[in-house]
């Protein structure tokens, strides 16, 4: 069977699987065992519990539960509660929770290298307080789902380091490139959020709408921002001290996280004095739940890409693209299109390792800068933790916000994915958006 | 007939390994006049770098470039891969096909489901951030990264804190002093770019060598045919020498961009090189010699001598 | 969690006491599969606990840390594999609802049992791989080969275990519903 006719097939099978509702992560494993069967490689079924093994025995993946634990741990607590009371009086306009989420985001992705994990930890306190205070549903969750892109943008970056490692791009760079084009969608985010509360509250008779924005104050719930503020001021040092464990080089990030979560139930103890045993029983629950949900997604999808990847459907496809096209421009765009399809199917680690080292020649040879092209692979990397069907970003925020449907998260997702496009034409025009910090401080 | 075979390893594109890979499957081709075509697949593509044993050994994959002492958990000896004070350039490397410990490995690794078909040794050197390393005592105070077993105990036995850092977490580590100095091979200074969290590198004359073997999988000689097998594995055995010189001219390459990078390099005097080996011998060797099973043989084996 | 209200569907007769039988197994079976996620929730606490004491350890004291972060990786592996029964169960799988949602009655009941059919497929096969997987390391007796060096098929016991849980309380729920028994899904189960 040529590449394309099973790249076709394969992804065919597992939307079919998808969509008849079966869960997502043995949809994977399932369309692997079945495209084996096609392909005559039923001697490889006997080999996906060693496949699952090697992709899970990884000391990167360590992070991500570490981080579901934590943002668990807070969200039981009043924590999350208070950290908003606190915020929103720092920005005292419509949709100011929503921009504080994003900064939140911000502020999170700057001590963590993954995506998901900053969905976690700042989704599991960030949407409940929106929906409770009457965000449109959409909103809540798409913020989120948008703000967990900044994890991989805002170093440290687990996918820009890896893209460093395996085109031997200084890693450093890498780093400081992803700085100003995260703080830019920071801002892009952030105006969204302004707008869309905006119009939102303009729909709303009067009543509804002071009420909306006392609620969104703080002023609702009658405590004052200042007691708030003193409950969660050991969080914000949680916070810096996080960061200064990180830069100032007490731990590498994998220990930070597990460093976080137990100073998380610490605080949550002494704090908030919450030593109920089935209270932590359902946290504790909870959190291996979607460690499990989510590693077991990993696992499988792995497997799925090593099997296209073994049969030479990745490069096959890219041969094909570089054949093809002979402008640079016109190439650049496929190769985004392409980037976006395997971003709908593979996660970001596949992606960069399988593709980056493929793509560099070609990059270098059109005089792009592979520091450039790194940042701009991780904006697309982003888009695809966005983009159904496997969308970790999606994922998460749902396990965060089960009541919330997956379409409407889906299509609360639609502004912040466009905006991430939008953000990936921007430094095509203007590179100087990630070139700029890099030149100023390496050379 | 035709035959086509997959040879798997973790480098990336360009690297001195995946050179390596790639004079073999053109030698290979070109002594079978296109009877046996190998088919490189770099970077982990296939596999995951450690994972690549154990789908060699199921004869899923045919061939890969594999460190040795990563086997050490199958066969113990293997371990002898990474002993500091052993192999002190990429050629005295060169000599292990003609002294007993060939034999031995090639044993020792059968016994693991694979077969050793060849080795490239790497140098290996140390490198810091802050306080330069020039003589064993300067590790006291270190937290570094080793090469294996072997050279992390006796770094530990010298006064350094051993922490466990994977390779993807080393720059950070470096940049941020969780590690303050790393002991690996050239390729991998190089590779993660560390000359960006470097200020210090130790060069000259090597005293810790890492082999990296070159496996195949049981059924590789049945797949083959005896007089393509035979071929390959002479192929294989005469590329260890274009190896051998590969790899001392990129740690010298390596050594001139880090100085234009702006890291210090101390050059060991063979005085300062004997007493890295006298430190190995007490330290490394002494483990090796009492704690792993046929270690002291595998010594001896090697030709290795106090 | 939240399976233990278990009813017996009207105008099914089975009068044997086969089917009280099996919901009495199935409760049995959730109650192991909630001791197998417990574990697995100690297990992360543990590789928190691991880990901040090796950040301390080489911090204040000095000391070499060459197993926690190792450790850590194997009980999270546990974590997630000795959890996925319950995972499962507690409907914690995220997949795509819309068909499901819009089926009801027999056709609501004939999904779910094909959905089960196809899980049981799935993990009797994966179960299968990891038995393979874990017998190799176990008869060989090869360790990882790191400083701190732990037989092999410490983390690979996870996959046989975990895929073994999952298939046992997947072919109850199969027989339960062949039998015309129906099972309340999950409240809070994941998808759309
Ligand atoms: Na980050
Ligand atoms: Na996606």
């Amino acid at each position: 069977m040529d590449p394309v006719t099973l790249a076709l097939l394969s992804i065919g099978l597992l939307l079919f699987l998808i969509l008849t509702g079966f869960p997502i992560g043995y949809s994977l494993a399932l369309a692997t065992v079945l495209m084996m069967l096609v392909t005559g490689d039923a001697s490889e079924i006997r080999y996906i519990a060693e496949g699952a093994f090697t992709s899970l025995d990884s000391i990167e993946l360590v992070a991500l539960p570490m981080f579901i634990f934590m943002g668990a741990i807070i969200s039981v607590s009043p924590a999350g509660k208070d950290i908003y009371a606190a915020l929103s009086r720092l920005l005292p306009i419509p949709g100011g929770l929503g921009i504080s989420t994003i900064g939140g985001c911000a502020m999170f992705a700057a001590i963590s290298g993954s995506a998901p994990a900053t969905v976690a930890a700042i989704g599991s306190s960030g949407v409940p307080e929106m929906l409770a205070r009457r965000y449109p549903a959409r909103l809540a969750t798409g913020l989120v789902v948008g703000g967990g892109a900044l994890g991989i943008l805002i170093p440290p970056s687990i996918v820009l380091l890896l893209y460093g490692v395996v085109t031997k791009t200084s890693i450093g760079q890498l780093f400081l490139a992803g700085i100003l084009p995260g703080l830019m969608f920071v801002v892009m985010f952030s105006v969204y959020t302004w707008l869309r509360m905006r119009r939102h509250l303009a729909t709303l008779t009067p009543a509804e709408r002071a009420e909306l924005v006392a609620m969104e104050q703080g002023t609702g719930n009658g405590d004052s921002g200042m007691a708030a503020l003193r409950r969660v001021a050991p969080f914000f040092a949680l916070m810096v001290g996080i960061m200064v464990a990180l830069y100032g080089g007490w731990a590498t990030p994998s220990e930070i996280a597990a460093v976080g979560a137990m100073a998380s139930i610490v605080l949550v103890l002494a704090i908030y004095r919450i030593a109920n045993l089935s209270t932590w029983q359902t946290l504790l629950m909870k959190s291996v739940r979607d460690t499990s949900m989510i590693l077991l997604i990993a696992a499988f999808a792995y497997g799925f890409a090593q099997f296209l990847s073994y049969h030479g459907v990745v490069s096959e496809l890219t041969t094909l693209l570089l054949d093809a096209v002979p402008n640079k421009w016109v190439t650049l765009f496929l190769l985004w299109v392409l980037m976006l399809v395997m971003g709908c199917f593979l996660p970001p680690f596949a992606i960069i390792v399988i593709v980056a080292p493929m793509f560099l020649p070609f990059i270098l040879d059109t005089g792009l800068n592979p520091v450039w092209f790194g940042v701009f692979a991780t904006i697309n990397m982003e888009i695809g933790c966005i983009t159904p069907p496997l969308g970790i970003n999606l994922f998460v925020t749902k396990s965060i916000a089960r009541q919330v449907p997956m379409t409407e998260i889906m299509a609360g997702s639609m502004p912040f994915l466009a905006i991430l496009a939008l953000g990936s034409l921007l430094i095509t025009i203007f590179p100087q958006i990630v070139l700029f910090l890099p030149d100023l401080m390496m050379r | 007939a035709e035959t086509t075979l997959r040879f798997s390893h973790s480098y990336t594109d360009g690297d001195t390994r995946d050179r390596w890979a790639d004079y073999i499957a053109e030698a290979v081709a070109e002594r079978t006049e296109g009877e046996v075509t190998i088919e490189v697949y770099p970077n982990q593509q296939l596999f995951k770098a450690k994972a690549q044993a154990d789908t060699v050994a199921r004869d899923r994959l045919d061939l890969a470039s594999y460190p040795l002492p990563w086997l050490s958990g199958r066969a113990p000896i293997t371990e002898i891969g990474a002993l500091p004070g052993l192999v002190t350039s990429p050629l005295d490397g060169v000599d292990w096909r003609n002294r007993p410990i060939w034999p031995m490995l090639q044993e020792a690794v059968s016994g693991a489901g694979v077969e050793l078909l060849g080795s490239g040794w790497a140098m290996a050197t140390i490198g810091t951030a802050d306080t330069p390393v020039i003589a064993p005592e300067d590790l006291a105070g270190q937290k570094v990264r080793g090469l294996g077993k072997a050279s992390e105990l006796m770094m530990a036995e010298l006064g350094a804190t051993i922490t466990s850092v994977p390779g993807s977490e080393i720059y950070q580590s470096m940049q941020t002093g969780v590690l303050t100095g790393d002991m690996t091979i050239y390729a991998s200074f190089e590779g993660y770019s560390l000359d960006e969290v470097t200020n210090h590198l130790l060069v000259g004359p090597g005293f810790i060598g890492a082999m990296h073997s070159i496996i195949g999988s049981p059924g590789l000689e049945a797949k083959l045919g005896a007089e393509d097998y035979a071929t390959l594995i002479e192929v294989i055995a005469e590329s260890e020498s274009w190896f051998a010189e590969q790899s001392i001219e990129d740690n010298d390459r390596i050594a001139r961009e880090f100085a234009e990078a702006g890291v210090e390099i101390h050059e060991l005097t063979p005085e300062q090189v004997a007493v890295w080996h006298k430190a190995s011998r007490d330290h490394a060797w002494t483990y090796f010699r009492e704690e792993v099973d046929g270690g002291a043989e595998a010594l001896e084996a090697a030709g290795a001598h106090e | 969690m939240n399976n233990t209200r278990d009813t017996m569907r009207d105008g099914t007769s089975d009068s044997s006491e086969v089917l009280p039988g099996l919901f009495a197994l199935r409760r049995r079976i959730d109650k192991m599969c909630r001791a197998a996620a417990t574990l697995a929730a100690i297990g992360v606490v543990f590789a928190c606990a691991a880990i901040s004491w090796a950040v301390f350890a080489r911090g204040a004291l000095g000391w070499n840390t060459v197993w926690e972060m190792e450790a850590s990786v194997y009980t999270l592996i546990y974590a997630a594999l000795l959890s996925a029964a319950y995972t499962d169960r507690a409907g914690g799988q995220i997949g795509v609802r819309v068909l499901a949602d819009k089926l009801t009655g027999r056709a609501a009941e004939m999904h779910r049992l094909v959905m089960d059919i196809l899980t049981l497929g799935l993990f009797l096969i994966f179960t299968w791989s990891a038995w393979d997987l874990f017998s190799h390391s176990w008869s060989t007796g090869w360790t990882t080969g790191t400083i701190w060096d732990p037989p092999l098929w410490l983390p690979h016991a996870a996959f046989p275990v975990g895929g073994a849980l999952l298939v046992v309380a997947v072919t109850v729920d199969i027989a339960i519903r062949i039998r015309g028994g129906h099972i309340d899904p999950p409240k809070d189960a994941g998808g759309h």
